[in-house]
């Protein structure tokens, strides 16, 4: 298995960069755990290349 | 992935999520792309777990170690992919004994079951969260700065011991001078642990004055030694894994990417 690339991997969309950084919003956490679970599940559909970024950020660096 | 979790029922599987789902559920993330799963590591439940696997067709994913109880007890992770229908697959990240945690029956007491469109699902406590939370990625420590305020609004009286559970797990100087804003007469001197930069500005919050910057300055860099340090431990915990993985690899020994699930089974 050949060494990852790391500068090949697409970065995180700016718009899931930002959530994952920007403070948790009050109507965040009126909504109930399963309301968070399927809305954050479904931001998915915004990644270009979900196996990178699982990749780059789950694997350990050989 | 409500199919994943029916199966893991079927199979009464053992299971805490942690990880970012277990950090959406509490309210403290708003994105994660995989599911990260701690699995019991005895013999029964790792079998079962892959066989709840099988039944929802996943395949192993990449640096995958041997899916064998010696792998799972020295703390490898296990890489999965689900593929649901007409949507993207899920990866799925497993472990039998993630970092900086006890014995999974304990953190098993502790943690809580949450109801959602996916079943109800058993998460790691808050307390459990934070300590798993505690990697080499600073993105985390932000992710427990969140968790650290949601626990404390859940407690109506935080004591004196989860005062300084809290200010133990925070780590930047904005976030320790809110919190000894609202809760400073409730934070005994013991949460600096020693720390004379961090016990002055706490002591400046018991008397009910604003510290200055001189004091602040200190407290600031105390608190970023502190993550450091963390962040450092999380780098190394990874060192003898990967040590393992790049022995597995050049021996053939990793499972093969793609490989369904369902045949480890026959092995």
């Amino acid at each position: 298995m050949a060494a990852r690339d790391r500068s090949r991997r697409p970065p995180l969309p700016r718009i899931l960069e930002e959530l994952e950084t920007e403070p948790v919003r009050q109507d965040w956490l009126l909504l109930t755990p399963g309301q968070r679970l399927v809305r954050a599940w479904r931001m998915r559909r915004l990644l270009k290349d979900p196996e990178a970024l699982h990749d780059e950020r789950s694997l350990p660096r050989l | 992935m409500k199919g994943l979790f029916r199966a893991f029922e079927r199979e009464r599987v053992e299971y805490l999520l942690i990880g970012g789902q277990a950090a959406i559920l509490y309210g403290a993330a708003h994105f994660t792309q995989d599911l990260d799963l701690w699995i019991r590591p005895t013999s029964r439940n790792w079998r079962a777990f892959l066989s709840a696997l099988g039944r929802v067709r996943a395949r192993v994913h990449k640096l995958t170690p041997p899916a064998s109880l010696r792998w799972v007890r020295r703390g490898h992770g296990f890489h999965f992919l689900i593929p649901q229908k007409g949507r993207l697959p899920a990866y799925l990240d497993a472990m039998g004994r993630p970092p900086r945690t006890g014995p999974f029956g304990e953190a098993a007491r502790r943690s809580r079951r949450i109801d959602t469109p996916w079943g109800t699902l058993r998460v790691v406590s808050i307390e459990d969260l934070v300590r798993l939370k505690q990697t080499n990625r600073p993105g985390d420590y932000e992710v427990i700065s969140r968790l650290v305020r949601i626990r404390l609004g859940e407690l109506r009286s935080p004591s004196s011991g989860q005062m300084a559970w809290a200010v133990r797990n925070t780590f930047r100087i904005e976030d320790l001078t809110a919190l000894l804003s609202e809760y400073g007469e409730r934070v005994r001197m013991a949460a600096a642990d020693g720390n004379k930069a961090l016990a002055r500005v706490i002591r400046a919050y018991q008397a009910g004055e604003i510290p200055s910057e001189a004091a602040l300055g200190p407290a600031a860099r105390a608190l970023d030694l502190r993550m450091a340090d963390l962040l450092e431990k999380g780098r190394r915990h990874w060192l003898p894994k990967i040590a393992d993985l790049r022995a597995l690899r050049a021996k053939g020994r990793l499972l093969p990417a793609g490989l369904p699930v369902a045949r480890l089974l026959d092995e």
